[in-house]
């Protein structure tokens, strides 16, 4: 054991050998985001980008979708998401011509429905060629959440009369007069509508409506793109790390280190792990100045630290296992490095690692599904975001990554052992 | 006594040992001569245990390699061709490194660490990082992490390859202080220089068949005994066949190579050719050398 905790001891720090060129790498990140920052924000680091048209489709008659849709179209709206508010038809074109990113439909049963108390269900429809990626889906749905909190405060009073005036009725026996009628059931209706305010009236209440509009956004615009990209080019650079120590395995076999040390009595096994647990070492190491870089230069933070350490060692771990496992079956160095910058490029380009999601296709976003980086890269923007969490995705990197050690494993000590590599 | 019987190996079509057989003294340089891919290093290979033959034996003390791995992995110490170090560690890192690795505790590692590599004349250089090192250097660290755990059998694979003449003598002088202490040393090398100064023993190579084994001395006696005659002669158009009769000759260059059984025969060659108004322009007369003896078992030049 003494002699495995050794050899890894020295095989880490062996990899700092080169401190510039880390140095560099460890910079790109931060350089490639204010630079993607000053292309798609026009300069200004605090205006995310030019917003997405989204065409708004109003089915509904009620008070509350029409108050909505003058809130998501007034011209404050236009710096976060420009809402155009057109038919389903005219929307559906619009969005085949890449006009709109994405229509959201407020169904015909918008307003009813907040009165009986449920969620008011929304359609969004997404257009596929203008990914929108989580953390806009979200925030749309916030401001539209926010419009409605809005809407409900100003008809406060409004509400509040209705129930009082039901509150007047329910006690009256003027119903009976009308015997002709269903008293029973028009005092039901009655008693129901009450108690359907009243339930409203609370709800509208503890929402404590307090948030200043113009604050919430200010705070969004600051960490909003610039949260988004630079855990995707930390991530995208480390990939190229991850090339190089896969490929520094392949040059160690072919300039005999690798036989050296398997002749002091080291198996190939404890040599191969050596190799994955100090790469993956570097590669965390390499991480946390890429989290250090994040919080203070872009006050990049999430409430969730250990969910964070927990992705990034995760990370670390999937993204090596893809090149341990081309280097594993490369013939020399130069195959192995030459392959690893093609699937580097493949999957840091598809999953976001180069240019934005939301720019991507989403048929290319589908191909960057088999690869870990893209899910690694949702993981991050969503916890970053404060968004959900995607267990799936956690648990599909890690059976991903497992795959390749293994087989990659067995490739290596297949040449290894006959000393072909 | 090491001793290697009918080893055959194979890379998919090609065969690169047809059955190498020879036995090596305690204490003594044995080297392997031969071209680039006539089997050498994957001889080295295979008695290192870093290859499985396809047939063979190796036995060392009389016990078979094979069965006893791990025994002989501590007995044996191997120097690649390649430089196999960490160019990112320091010149002592890479020693305890191999030190700790073959079971020496932390400050004996360290010990026998410094101890080489000032033994090699590395004392200055002993935490710099390798990267820094000169080829020489490289070359000098890249031998002793093979002997840092002590080992009786010593492999080094061509390990003055590409280095000046001064690294080569002090890695010459070391090697041969090595054989005083009783190692017993295998050596492989395509320079014939290198197998007449330093190997006890020689073992000839060629296309995976040793095609000879002994001392200088001997293989030259029995491979070698006449003198190699290099003639570049003029006017002689009319006498092709003759020459030819003589040796291996060219035609359009009139360059003759021919063996003499011995010096005093010499004589009677060129008298021969003056009688018949051939013009030696040229003469070249080659003693008895390793380059003789390679030449007639393997029927070419070692630097082809």
């Amino acid at each position: 054991m003494r002699d495995f905790l050794r050899f890894l001891f020295y095989d880490y720090k062996a990899k700092w050998g080169n401190k510039s060129t880390i140095a560099i790498f460890i910079a790109l990140p931060v350089i490639m985001s204010l630079l993607m920052t000053i292309v798609f924000g026009r300069g200004d680091k605090k205006i995310s980008f030019q917003p997405p048209k989204i065409a708004l489709v109003n089915r509904d008659n009620g008070f509350l979708s029409k108050g909505l849709v003058k809130f998501l179209t007034n011209d404050e709206m236009k710096k976060e998401f420009v809402f155009v508010e057109t038919d389903y038809k005219a929307g559906f074109k619009g969005m085949k011509n890449q006009v709109y990113s994405a229509i959201v439909v407020l169904p015909e049963n918008f307003t009813r429905d907040f009165f009986y108390e449920k969620s008011p269900s929304i359609l969004l429809i997404k257009n596929p060629s203008q990914g929108i990626y989580p953390k806009m889906v979200e925030t749309m749905l916030s401001l539209m959440t926010e419009g409605v909190n809005y809407l409900l405060t100003y008809y406060y009073p409004q509400f509040k009369e209705v129930s009082e005036i039901y509150r007047a009725v329910e006690g009256k026996r003027i119903i009976l007069r009308f015997s002709f009628l269903n008293f029973k059931k028009l005092k039901d209706v009655g008693i129901d509508f009450y108690n359907k305010s009243k339930k409203l009236i609370n709800v509208v209440k503890e929402q404590s409506f307090t948030v200043d509009f113009k604050e919430e956004k200010e705070k969004n615009k600051k960490t909003g793109f610039i949260g988004s990209l630079f855990p995707a080019y930390s991530l995208f650079f480390l990939l190229f790390f991850a090339n190089i120590m896969a490929v520094s395995i392949v040059k160690e076999n072919s300039e005999s280190i690798s036989k050296r040390l398997m002749l002091t009595g080291l198996s190939s096994l404890k040599y191969l792990l050596v190799k994955v647990l100090s790469s993956v070492m570097f590669l965390l190491t390499i991480s946390f100045v890429f989290i250090l870089s994040g919080y203070f230069i872009f006050k990049i933070k999430t409430e969730f630290v250990f969910l964070l350490i927990a992705i990034v060692v995760l990370s670390c771990f999937a993204l090596f296992s893809v090149f341990f496992l081309i280097s594993s079956f490369s013939k020399n160095e130069a195959s192995a490095s030459n392959l690893g910058m093609v699937v580097l490029f493949l999957m840091g380009f598809t999953g976001g690692g180069m240019i934005p999601l939301n720019f991507i296709p989403s048929f290319l976003v589908s191909i960057s599904k088999i690869f870990p980086f893209y899910r690694l890269n949702i993981l991050f923007i969503e916890l970053l975001g404060n968004l959900k969490f995607r267990v799936d995705y956690v648990l599909y990197c890690i059976v991903f990554s497992i795959v390749c050690y293994a087989l990659g494993f067995f490739f290596f000590r297949k040449n290894l052992l006959k000393g072909e590599v | 006594m090491l001793e290697v019987k009918s080893l055959e190996r194979s890379y998919e079509e090609v065969k690169a040992l047809k059955g190498v057989s020879f036995k090596v003294e305690n204490g003594i340089i044995f080297g392997l001569l031969g071209p680039n891919g006539a089997g050498k290093t994957t001889t080295f290979k295979i008695v290192s245990t870093l290859l499985n033959p396809d047939n063979g034996e190796v036995f060392w003390e009389g016990k078979n390699i094979f069965e006893n791995k791990k025994w002989w992995k501590k007995k044996m110490g191997y120097v690649p061709q390649e430089l196999a170090i960490y160019n990112e560690l320091t010149g002592l890192e890479n020693c305890i490194l191999m030190a700790e690795l073959y079971g020496l505790s932390g400050s004996d590692a360290k010990k026998k660490s410094v101890y080489l590599l000032e033994r090699i004349g590395l004392k200055d250089k002993v935490n710099h990082k390798v990267k820094t090192y000169s080829g020489g250097m490289k070359r000098r660290l890249n031998l002793i992490m093979g002997l840092i755990h002590n080992p009786e059998v010593i492999l080094l694979d061509e390990p003055t390859a590409g280095i000046d003449v001064q690294t080569k003598v002090k890695i010459y002088d070391f090697i041969k202080d090595l054989v005083k202490e009783g190692k017993t040393i295998l050596y492989t090398t395509h320079m014939l220089k290198e197998a007449e100064e330093l190997f006890d023993i020689v073992g000839i190579i060629d296309n995976g068949v040793l095609k000879a084994i002994g001392s200088v001395d001997k293989l030259i006696e029995e491979y070698a005994p006449s003198v190699l005659l290099e003639l570049r002669l003029k006017n002689m158009e009319k006498h092709i066949d003759f020459l030819s009769s003589l040796g291996e000759f060219n035609g359009e260059t009139g360059f003759l190579k021919l063996n003499v059984p011995s010096q005093s025969d010499i004589a009677g060659i060129i008298e021969k050719l003056n009688s018949k108004g051939i013009i030696i322009e040229n003469m070249v007369i080659k003693g008895a050398s390793l380059e003789t003896v390679f030449l007639n078992l393997t029927g070419r030049e070692l630097r082809d």
